[in-house]
Order: C-alpha cells, then sequence, then structure tokens
C-alpha cells in the first residue's frame, strides 16, 4: 500500500456527523458503515440498551456474562448516548441533540416525524423500515424471513423436494442498510441539497436483488422452479470438506484437465452445455468417484491452476485459518465488552492512498442523560 | 441518459460484465449519473449472452431473434439506463480511444482479476496522469495480495469462500448456495457503496483515488455476527434449515397450490396464541409441549407438522394477510409470477413497463430507491450493442466523423459483436 495517510481526521467521512436512533439490522448497518469511513456516529439507546443487545448469536465471557455479536459487529466505532425517547422529555433532548448532526437515521416513521418537528440542521433523514409508509403493509410483522419469502429468491432457494429456504442472518437487511447508506452519500454530494428524507424499505430492497425473475415471467411465462438447473454448477465432497464447480463449455476442458478426468474430454455424454445439462446426474456420479478421496485444498488448487471455476466450502470457524485472508490481514482485533480481545473484519472497501484508522470497538452501555429519567 | 437524481453531472466508465459490477453501476445510474458501459466487439458481456443465442427462457417469448445479444432478459435487467461503447481495449486505436474519455469522467468501475487493468494499461495508476480526478473502483472476487488471489470466481463460489454456504441446508451436512448468484447483487451494492465513498473521499482530499471492493469480503460483513461468534467460540452452526435457535414456529409451511408455500415466525408467546386461534388450533397455545418458546423448540417436528395439516388447507396469499391482521409474522413465498401482480412492488413503484427497441414492451424490476423531491425510476431500457459509440466517441473524446470511420473499419468499433 502506498502513502498512508494516518488519524481519524484524514478518512472519508470524518467531516460528517450522524446520529443513529435506531434498534434495527439494517439501520445500525447504515451507521456502522457511516463509522467506517470516519464518520462520528452516536447510537442512541433507550433505557435498558439497544433491541440489538439482546438478539443473538451470544458470545459467553469467561465470568458467565454473555454480550451480543450482533450489537458488536453493527456497532463498531459508534459512541453511545442513552435516551427515553417514548416520553416527551426525552423527545425534547433528542431533537436538541439532532440539531448537531448532519444525518439522522431511524428506523420507524413515527419516530422521524417526532424528531424532525422543527429541526433546521439535519441534511438527511434516512428511514429504514421493513415496508416503508403505505398501508396496510406499514403495520406488517417482519423478519429476515418474511423478507426473503416476499423477495422472489426463497422461491428457488433448496431442493425441489424439501421446503424453500431463507438463507441465512440478516442479509435483506444488510443490503438495506447499504442502500440508506449510498443513497445518503449521493445527497450529501450537493451541499445544496438540504432537509432530505431517504426512504428504504428492507422488503422491497430484497425484491431487487431478485434475479430477473418478475421479467422472466413477463418476457415469456416461465418461471424457476427449485431445484431445477438454472446454472450449470455442482456441489462434490471431497475427503475434508466440500467444493463447488461451475462446468460450461469454455470452462469444460480446462475442468477435465485440472481435475484429471481427461477421459471425460471425448465422452459424447458431456460434449456440451445442452449433453452435460441432460446427462448431469451422470457427470455428478463421476465427479464424486473422482474427487471422494482427494483433498480439498488440493482439487481446488490444481483446478484453478488452469482456469477451473471451482470453490471450496470454508466454515466461519475455518475463515481465521484462510492464508488468502491472513495475506490480506482481514481479521484484527479491539477490546470487547468482556475484557478480552474481539475479533473485527476490516473494511471491505481499500482505499490508495490508504487509510490507516486504529480499529474502534462497539460501544459499552452508556449511562442516562440526566433528567430525563425523573421528567418521564 | 435520462434519470434526474442526486448524482447528475457524475459521469462512470463501467468496464463491468454479468452482474455483480453492472449493478453497481445501474445503482450509480439510477441515481442520476451519466453512465457509458464499454463492450468490447470480440468478447460479448457475459450477461448478453453468446453471439447465436442461450437458453430460450432469457428472450421474449422464448425466441432469441435476430439480435439475441439485444434481447438477452440478463443484460436488460441490470443496464437501464446506461450507454453503449463497443472499443476494444486490447487493439492500442481502442485503449488510445479509451484515455480521451478519462478526462470526461469521474470514476472508472471494474469487476477484472487483480492486475487486469493494469496490463490494460488502464490501471489508475496510468490513469490518473490523465485526469487526476479520476476514482478507480475495483471488485475482484478475492482482493490483490495472498494465495488464492488470481482464483477466478462466480457467486454461488464466492458464497462458499464467505463462510455463508455451510450455516445454509437441511442439515445433513451438505451446503447450499442461494438463488443463481445471491453474492453478485450484494457486490453491486457494496461497489456502489464504495464509489459514493470515494467521491466525497476526493472532495475531501481535492484528488481522486482508487479503492478495491472485494466481493468476498465485503459480503463477509453481511454475516458478521455469525463470524465474530464462531472466531470467538470457535464453534460453527449446523444450519436446520429455516430453523432459529431462539424462535418457534420459524419456518415455510405448504398451502394449497402446487409447490406454494407461506413462512410463518412466531416470536412471542402472544404471537404464537394468535397463530393458533387463526388456525383453528386453540388447544395447541396452552398444551405444555408449545407454551413457551423454548418448550416449541424441544417440540419443534411435532408443532410444524401440525402447523403444516392445516396450511394446506389455505391459499398462501389469503392466509398470510389473515395471519398478518392477527399480528403473526408471515409471508406467502413469491415466484417471479406472484411479483409480478404484487400491490405492495407496485404501491413502493419497483415495477416498470419499458419498451426495449428490440425486446419489446415488458415489466421490469428497478431499484430501490427513494429520495424525497426525486423522480428515480427507470427512464431507459438498456442500450442496444454499441448503440451510443459514434455519439461517446464525437461528444465525449474529441474525433471527427473520419477517425471514427477509420476505427469502424479496423474492427475497433462495431454495433454487431463478432
Amino acid at each position: 500500500m502506498e502513502n498512508v495517510i494516518s488519524g481519524e481526521g484524514s478518512m472519508p467521512l470524518s467531516m460528517l456527523r450522524v446520529l443513529d436512533c435506531s434498534n434495527s439490522v439494517a439501520s445500525q448497518y447504515c451507521g456502522r458503515l457511516f463509522a467506517d469511513h470516519g464518520a462520528s456516529v452516536t447510537l442512541v439507546e433507550p433505557l435498558g440498551g439497544s433491541l440489538t443487545r439482546h438478539v443473538g448469536p451470544f458470545v459467553e465471557a469467561p465470568g458467565g456474562q454473555s454480550h451480543s455479536s450482533l450489537f458488536w459487529h453493527l456497532n463498531q466505532g459508534k459512541t453511545s448516548v442513552t435516551i427515553d425517547l417514548t416520553c416527551a422529555a426525552g423527545l425534547e433532548i433528542g431533537r436538541r441533540l439532532a440539531q448537531s448532526y448532519d444525518v439522522l437515521i431511524v428506523d420507524s416513521w413515527e419516530l422521524e416525524r417526532e424528531l424532525r418537528d422543527d429541526l433546521v440542521n439535519v441534511r438527511i433523514d434516512c428511514v429504514i423500515t421493513p415496508f416503508g409508509d403505505e398501508p396496510p403493509w406499514n403495520r406488517w410483522q417482519a423478519n429476515e424471513m418474511v423478507a426473503q419469502a416476499l423477495s422472489g429468491t426463497m422461491s428457488e432457494n433448496g431442493r425441489a423436494t424439501e421446503e424453500p429456504l431463507f438463507g441465512v442472518g440478516h442479509r435483506a437487511s444488510y443490503a438495506a442498510g447499504t442502500i440508506g447508506y449510498i443513497e445518503t452519500l449521493s445527497c450529501l454530494l450537493d451541499e445544496q441539497l438540504s432537509d432530505r428524507t431517504v426512504d428504504v424499505s428492507v422488503v422491497e430492497v430484497a425484491a431487487s436483488m431478485n434475479y430477473n425473475r418478475i421479467t422472466q415471467f413477463h418476457y415469456n411465462g416461465t418461471i424457476q422452479p427449485r431445484g431445477s438447473l438454472v446454472s450449470p454448477l455442482m456441489t462434490i465432497a471431497c475427503a475434508d470438506g466440500w467444493v463447488t464447480l461451475f462446468i460450461d463449455d469454455e470452462r469444460w476442458e480446462a475442468t477435465c484437465v485440472g481435475l484429471g478426468l481427461c477421459s471425460l474430454m471425448a465422452d459424447e455424454r458431456f460434449v456440451d452445455d445442452t449433453t452435460r445439462a441432460e446427462n448431469w446426474d451422470e457427470l455428478k456420479v463421476v465427479m464424486e468417484r473422482n474427487l471422494r478421496f482427494r483433498n480439498v485444498d488440493e482439487v481446488v488448487a490444481a483446478g484453478q491452476a488452469v482456469d477451473t471455476m471451482i470453490a471450496r466450502l470454508w466454515t466461519p470457524a475455518q475463515l481465521k485459518d484462510c492464508p488468502q485472508l491472513a495475506a490480506r490481514q482481514f481479521w484484527v482485533t479491539a477490546p470487547g465488552p468482556d475484557g478480552r480481545e474481539w475479533c473485527v473484519m476490516q473494511s471491505g472497501f481499500r482505499f490508495v492512498p490508504a487509510l490507516s484508522q486504529s480499529v474502534s470497538p462497539a460501544p459499552d452501555l452508556a449511562s442516562i442523560i440526566s433528567g430525563v429519567s425523573s421528567e418521564c | 441518459m435520462s434519470v434526474n437524481g442526486p448524482l447528475k453531472g457524475i459521469r462512470v466508465l463501467d468496464l463491468t460484465t454479468a452482474w455483480a459490477g453492472p449493478m453497481a453501476t445501474r445503482l450509480l445510474a439510477g441515481l442520476g449519473a451519466d453512465v457509458i458501459k464499454i463492450e468490447s466487439p470480440t468478447r460479448l458481456d457475459d450477461w448478453r449472452g453468446v453471439v447465436q443465442g442461450a437458453h430460450p427462457t432469457r428472450y421474449p417469448d422464448l425466441t432469441p431473434g435476430e439480435r439475441p445479444y439485444n434481447r438477452n432478459i440478463q443484460f436488460n435487467t441490470q443496464n437501464h439506463d446506461k450507454r453503449s461503447l463497443s472499443l476494444n481495449l486490447k487493439d492500442p486505436r481502442g485503449l488510445e480511444a479509451f484515455l480521451l474519455l478519462v478526462p470526461q469522467a469521474d470514476v472508472v468501475v471494474a469487476n477484472f482479476r487483480p492486475g487486469k487493468l493494469d496490463k490494460l494499461g488502464i490501471g489508475y495508476q496510468e490513469l490518473q496522469l490523465h485526469n487526476d480526478q479520476i476514482i478507480v473502483v475495483e471488485m475482484p472476487a478475492y482482493g490483490a495480495g495472498g494465495p488464492f488471489s488470481n482464483h477466478i470466481a462466480l457467486g454461488p463460489l464466492m458464497e462458499f469462500m464467505s463462510g455463508m454456504s455451510s450455516l445454509i441446508g437441511y442439515g445433513d451436512g451438505k451446503p447450499l448456495t442461494t438463488g443463481p448468484a445471491y453474492l453478485d447483487p450484494m457486490g453491486g451494492f457494496n461497489g456502489a457503496a464504495a464509489v459514493l465513498t470515494a467521491l466525497h473521499y476526493r472532495r475531501k482530499i481535492g484528488h481522486g483515488c482508487a479503492v478495491e471492493v472485494t466481493q468476498r469480503e465485503a459480503a463477509m460483513h453481511w454475516i458478521g455476527e455469525e463470524l465474530i461468534w464462531s472466531q470467538m467460540t470457535g464453534e460453527t452452526r449446523v444450519p436446520r434449515g429455516n430453523g432459529r435457535t431462539s424462535v418457534a414456529p420459524h419456518d415455510a409451511f405448504p398451502t394449497a397450490g402446487e409447490d406454494d408455500w407461506i413462512v410463518i415466525a412466531c416470536e412471542t408467546d402472544s404471537e404464537f396464541a394468535s397463530l393458533c386461534h387463526e388456525l383453528h388450533l386453540d388447544d395447541l397455545a396452552s398444551d405444555v409441549r408449545f407454551v413457551s418458546a423454548a418448550s416449541r423448540l424441544n417440540h419443534e417436528d411435532e408443532l410444524n407438522a401440525m402447523i403444516a395439516q392445516e396450511t394446506r388447507n389455505y391459499e398462501k396469499n389469503e392466509l398470510a394477510e389473515h395471519l398478518q391482521l392477527a399480528g403473526v409474522h408471515a409471508a406467502p413465498v413469491c415466484t417471479g409470477r406472484d411479483l409480478a401482480a404484487s400491490d405492495f412492488l407496485k404501491a413502493r413503484g419497483l415495477l416498470h413497463e419499458i419498451n426495449h427497441p428490440e425486446a419489446g414492451t415488458h415489466v421490469y424490476q428497478g431499484l430501490p430507491l427513494h429520495i424525497e423531491g426525486f423522480e428515480l425510476g427507470i427512464g431507459a431500457p438498456a442500450p442496444l450493442f454499441g448503440q451510443h459509440t459514434r455519439e461517446v466517441l464525437r461528444d465525449l473524446a474529441g474525433l471527427n466523423p473520419a477517425e471514427i470511420d477509420e476505427l469502424w473499419a479496423a474492427g475497433v468499433i462495431d454495433d454487431v459483436p463478432r
């Protein structure tokens, strides 16, 4: 990396102040992205702490207490204040506080209207909710599985003989947080642009990530059944792990050479995309027979050496030892909530000139701003 | 092109192909940027398909037509509001034309393997000499440096590499990926976020910069809580279908109709009681096996079987609406047909009827962008191959008609791919 620029003031967004009054994954991830790039982000937590402090997975500390890795991940680099925004006095403090910020992040239209009243200095409100503000959906209950079900993606996940799968984690929410970040930053580029609201719906964002299925239905009336051969992707067990291969005409020869299956190149059952699709199950049997006793890293190395489209499965625990991530210094640590060093991931964006900023932990729960508890 | 958004005045040279890269630049176009997609006459964007046509389901009426590369659904859904410049960058004359465009641009985006832009002579170090304000955003799979740096990848392979696939499955040990390539739109969102961050950075430091958005690493942040938990505990979860460790029920249940499903989740005991009431299973709410989340988890299979027996009797959309009115997390599992008819997506303005000159008039899904004071939607269809070649070279590169004709005669530019 060249010309490392040190210090927090050198970060891309160090001139921005963001007030994060949210309790959801999507909104707090939006705030995290601002914090990652140098913005000063204050998390306003309710009494008892943000909801995400109480959502797992939980890491148990040696002393028996447990802490949410979700809260940790979403709120690195932020500072925290505790204000009860459900009462009038708390809201008044929230409004006065927001006057000093450029961006307000909330996950409720009611709260946005309450805080926004009479505010003149906040340039952009970013409101991230499951369904937006339109009735009747604005009263619907949502979680990741609901969002994925409504996105069109879930219907083709999993096996044809089993129930469809929503996937993992909160990916629709992370997507929505990223869209909120993109839209807010686009507004802030124009210094004349002020007093605008960005409206993000997690469910709509999830649907926008769908693989063309709406238009496919319009183009030719077809839908994609779950478990059908959408693309020539094959998952095979090796002796010590799994690999996945993408096998098409362009890479068929390389695949055969890389995996030591040159005899297949002349096999009429597999000579092109069409015949391979017709005989896919037979091809899979051959591949399984060949790879079942081989070491997964050796198979990937041999394949990639000749540009086979192949990758191995990494489990979360194994990723600690991934040589690629180690070479790129992806894993770092920061002081955790239980006194131990907790794992942190480097930002997904690497700049040239490089940015150098010390990794900041997620905040501890702050004490209540004085005066609020007695007035509510 | 046609979207009046906050990025009006920003110009992007788009070297990307397939989904992740074009999704990133599509977001920028959707916010008003002028995105010029550069396409080689000798190597088509994968998502235009092969010259003679790909699988019929990619085309209107299952028909590739005379110019399949202009009718492919994959390309036509990811490249709205962009201009197309056909240009062979491997030809010195094409490279020269590209470098004439750089002073007129703000951003260059690519999703090649590390080092490829430098090999082509258009890496950041070279481009900053032509325009010190230029921002170059690269979106490789695994990033520069390290033993996998030059590995080629697609979305599903990166999902395997990110830790996600090991957390998706039915509990039988076999990992699964999400849809055809879920990491691609994720990469697109991260790529656009990097461009916006870099535009702010440029304003701050007074000159351009380069950004590497490693798709795998950026995607890992989207399951960061799971990865951190695993690092701290040394454990990895075993996936249990749609099941969660603290909520039951939490699954997909069959409804009336072929392969129709509804998802239902009860995050509280009172929500479970509401579900039981709506499904006429009131006894279950007070059954000691199901009275709390912990007990429901212990008897999850039994519970799910009982719920499924009831949900089979209902149409998925009606049941979902009914349950939502009762305060239960529920939703139909939607196919493309369902989404095309979605009142919610229509109300949000995600669906647009667009007339494409060679694919006809169809509904396309837009982008989930809503900024007060801006009408953000799809302004123009995806471009035909090379559609804007002459105007871009004339207006931005400053070439005269004779010079453009020369490039055409030499095959450096074309409106028909080879």
